[in-house]
């Protein structure tokens, strides 16, 4: 099948499928490139970014459709919330986040093994209720004090990020509340308890005709992470994917930068790694 | 089983005034029981509403007080109605003006006493300093000055009701009713409350309805006393009508036993209004006393007796009433008794009205209790 | 001294009570050790005077004691009609009224909103005619708190009002006292100590919401983050921070809970241990 699929395959072989109680090698394994090596089996953990929800769950049911034994959970949540129940040592196979810096506190505990790579990226929107009630029109709308104004959390990378370009806009926001996580600022919006609120390119994907997106005027546009000189800085969340460490296990993890795997999150609105 | 008797000819027998009770009225409760109820009270007079437990008292109380619906009839006081048998005629209780002094009190136990006695006034519209001032003279009536201040769980049972009686006349409701008051107290406190309530029943100017299963209440507080038996009304009349003609055993058994006041000093009995005084056997009993003598326990002599019996006099036979197995002899003057004695020895006696005849009651068979 | 005296003061047990028993203690005790051993104590006073904590703080206040109230006046009548009167869908209604007991409270959180929101059922041609809108709003979180801690007033005081003694309201009707009346000066009285546990119940448990509060009213600090919300954003970012608040949570509920002692636990009853033991 695709290679993202057998990426992480060879990424629960190599940490332990399910009841091996984490002690030991499981069975198999092979070169981290093999794609025959589908002795995937037993449960496997992935914390991911609540804006990886639609995505990933399509993936897991392609992934446990090729591997019948395996069964893949998805915790999906905010990063930093994904990164505290790391902390404190919850039990995980797989961990993509939002933000590269999330990740990077996470691999300084010591728990990613190998290198990381960056599998998707995700452009922020303006996200407003099915037929824009609010008559918003871009970040400037922001510091509208009639309107209903919603974030995501400081410390989530989504609401970092938004934080971000209301400054970089120079908007003096009137926000009305800040959600713990993307999607829950998203259901709001799509029920049209909010005029608008500032989430992921994927999320406006996600909520089909209920929510319609509109751009932040000022962002770039730009896909590099390259930095201007006095230009804003990209406004975008990055996606690293790593394999977390529970167990005396060593290995790699193999690139999710197969073609197929690309096509299921470019249509979910990521931009290409 | 016997009817509602015919009044005699005596007093108390005209139809009451339109500001007394009138109740006439039918309540089935939910078991089944059926009471059938029919009297009238005339201002200024105690009716005493006799009978053993079971035989449809509360349900005559909740009936009258407007804590149920009659299912036919009509309750009337004062010329109102307040339960026609309909539900579009029944006065609820907080407008019935029905005073009711219960057996186990009902103080409201986060009041004191006087906030209590003033409940009902507050609850028209007073204020509460009001109230208290307007039931300054009824405290003081009753006798509780000192302790005013009082909650309900500072007092005693005497105490408790007194308060209780008070509450109930503070509204100077159109009714008084209560409802076996003395039945939760303990003997020397009964009696003692008995005789409060004797003195003051009479300061109540309307009429007043009082529950008992004791036949001393009846005998001793009431002008007219209802036997309630089964649901319905067996026997009404004077106490005297009672005792001397019981319509059924269960009144004869009632009212069978010989109740007089005296005062006891060394087991001589001065017997109140008689020029008479007995002996009795108990001389630990001082003052105020009970005195009951059963009728089985007084012997008739057709001459003087001889011998040892202390008490003994020269009285007649006002009435001879059969009562199946006895017959009852009413003695006249000087000590108006109930004595039983057999058939036969009535005949051999001769005995018929105003026959002189020779009464005796042994010492020990005298029974005296405080009364004080 | 009465055998029953004996037992109660003595610390005889059957041990099998005992481990239980200790077990289930553990269960209380030892999260509050864990968070007490984490605590920066030297830190405390900063971190608790910062504009976010002190924020938090007293909206809590002010949600838990409004939602406590209004708990109050509207869960005393609720109680009276459902513990006196007899209507078609009597059941139905106290099953309602119970809900929001096992409700995960997001649930709860979610149904206001689709009740009262902007959109809502209600809130909807509210905020059309005048443009109010309740989530996003401190009486939002008010309405939150009440959703979720008002049940625990009601079926105290239900409770309670189904043991009065019926014949004391029967004297007041008697000494002329309408319903209403025999309500407020004789009912109301006796229930008193159930009514009292009833409120502080719905304050506490309005004190620790958290689902309801952060679905329907949202989640901005001085307006509508209370300190359960305070302590979960915290959580993600300022782990001193989350436990400092919480240690005031902790605190202020026990302090609370503390002063009123076992004898909330019975409404109505006296502890009859009380008179033997001899306190106050």
């Amino acid at each position: 099948m695709f290679c993202l699929v057998t990426a992480v395959t060879v990424a629960l072989c190599v940490s332990g499928c399910g009841g091996n109680n984490g002690t030991g090698l499981p069975g198999a394994v092979d070169a981290p490139d093999s794609p025959g090596s589908d002795s995937a089996t037993g449960t496997i953990e992935v914390f991911a970014a609540a804006s990886l929800a639609d995505s990933f769950s399509d993936i897991e049911e392609a992934f446990e459709k090729l591997h019948p034994d395996a069964d893949v959970r998805l915790n999906l949540a905010g990063s930093s919330a994904l990164r505290e129940q790391l902390r404190e040592g919850a039990p995980a196979d797989v961990f993509a986040s939002a933000s590269v810096a999330i990740f990077d506190e996470v691999a300084s505990l010591d728990l990613v093994l190998g290198p990381t790579r960056v599998f998707a990226r995700n452009r922020l929107r303006i996200a407003v209720p099915a037929g824009n009630p609010g008559g918003v029109e871009g970040i400037g709308d922001f510091d509208r004090d009639e309107l209903a104004l919603g974030l995501c959390s400081e410390g989530v990378p989504c609401g970092d990020l938004a934080r971000q370009a209301l400054e970089q806009n120079g908007v003096n926001a009137n926000i009305d509340t800040n959600e713990p996580d993307v999607r829950a600022l998203l259901t709001k919006i799509a029920a049209d308890e909010l005029d608008a609120g500032i989430v992921y390119a994927t999320d406006v994907i996600a909520a089909g005709d209920e929510v319609t997106g509109i751009d932040i005027v000022g962002h770039s546009g730009s896909e590099s992470a390259g930095e201007d000189a006095g230009g804003p800085a990209t406004l975008e969340a990055i996606y690293p994917i790593g394999v977390i460490d529970e167990g005396p296990a060593a290995g790699g993890v193999r690139s999710l930068g197969d073609d197929v795997a690309q096509r299921i999150l470019v249509d979910a609105g990521f931009v290409a790694a | 089983m016997t009817p509602v008797g015919p009044f005699d000819g005596d007093t108390g027998s005209e139809r009451p005034s339109d500001a007394g009770l009138e109740v006439r009225f039918t309540v089935t409760r939910p078991s089944g029981f059926t009471l059938h109820a029919e009297f009238d009270i005339a201002v200024g007079t105690t009716m005493a509403l006799l009978g053993p437990n079971g035989a449809g008292k509360s349900t005559a109380v909740a009936a009258i007080a407007g804590l149920t619906e009659i299912d036919s009839g009509h309750i009337r006081l004062g010329g109102r109605s307040l339960d026609d048998g309909s539900s579009r005629g029944f006065v609820p209780p907080e407008d019935r003006r029905v005073g009711v002094v219960f057996q186990q009190y009902l103080l409201f136990e986060h009041l004191n006493v006087v906030d209590n006695i003033s409940f009902g006034l507050v609850s028209r519209g007073s204020s509460k300093r009001a109230g208290r001032a307007a039931v300054g003279a009824l405290v003081e009536a009753f006798d509780l000055t000192d302790l005013a201040m009082r909650k309900p769980s500072e007092l005693s049972g005497g105490q408790a009701q007194r308060v209780a009686m008070a509450r109930a006349v503070a509204t100077e409701p159109d009714l008084l009713l209560l409802d076996e008051p003395l039945a939760a107290l303990d003997v020397r406190t009964r009696a003692h409350l008995r005789r409060f309530l004797a003195s003051h029943l009479a300061d109540f100017a309307g009429p007043r309805l009082l529950i008992t299963h004791d036949p001393a209440d009846a005998f001793l507080l009431a002008d007219e006393i209802c036997v309630l038996e089964d649901g319905r009304i067996r026997q009404r009349g004077s106490p005297e009508d009672i005792r001397s003609r019981p319509a059924t055993p269960y009144v004869a058994d009632l009212a069978g036993t010989n109740l007089l006041t005296g005062t006891n000093s060394n087991g001589v009995l001065t017997v109140d209004d008689h020029h008479l005084t007995l002996q009795a056997s108990d001389t630990s009993t001082e003052g105020r006393v009970l005195i009951t003598i059963a009728p089985a326990a007084i012997a008739l002599h057709p001459e003087e007796p001889h011998g040892s019996p202390r008490n003994t006099w020269l009285t007649s036979v006002v009435a001879v009433e059969p009562l199946g197995d006895i017959t009852r002899i009413l003695l006249g003057s000087p000590l108006e008794l109930a004595a039983d004695i057999t058939p036969t020895s009535t005949a051999r006696l001769g005995l018929v009205p105003d026959t002189p005849i020779w009464a005796t009651i042994k010492a020990t068979e005298i029974v005296v209790t405080a009364n004080q | 001294m009465r055998s029953s005296d004996r037992r109660r003061h003595s610390l005889w047990a059957p041990w099998p009570l005992v481990v239980l028993a200790i077990v289930g203690s553990l269960l209380f005790v030892v999260p509050l050790i864990g968070l007490l051993g984490r605590t920066p104590w030297s830190e405390l006073g900063n971190l608790l005077g910062t504009r976010v904590v002190l924020d938090a703080l007293r909206l809590s206040l002010l949600s838990s004691v409004a939602a406590a109230l209004i708990s109050a006046i509207l869960g005393v009548p609720l109680a009276w009609v459902l513990s006196r009167v007899d209507f078609p869908g009597h059941s139905i209604l106290r099953a309602m009224v119970t809900l929001p007991m096992v409700l995960p409270p997001v649930v709860g959180g979610a149904a206001l909103l689709f009740a009262l929101g902007r959109r809502g059922v209600i809130g909807g041609p509210i905020f059309d005619a005048t443009g109010f809108v309740l989530p996003f709003s401190f009486w939002g979180v008010v309405v939150a708190n009440t959703f979720v801690a008002m049940p625990f007033l009601v079926i105290t005081v239900e409770g309670a009002l189904s043991n009065v003694d019926r014949r004391f309201e029967d004297a007041a009707a008697s000494l002329g006292a309408s319903p209403l009346r025999v309500f407020r000066r004789v009912t109301l009285p006796m229930i008193r100590p159930s009514l009292n546990a009833g409120i502080v119940l719905a304050w506490a448990r309005a004190l620790g919401e958290f689902g309801a509060t952060v679905t329907f009213a949202g989640n901005l600090s001085g307006r509508t983050q209370t300190m359960p919300l305070a302590v979960f954003v915290a959580l993600e970012s300022d782990r001193d921070t989350a436990i400092a608040i919480s240690l005031v949570l902790i605190v202020v509920s026990l302090v609370v809970l503390v002063a009123f002692r076992a004898r909330w636990w019975s409404p109505g009853d006296r502890d009859p241990a009380g008179e033997i033991g001899g306190s106050t």
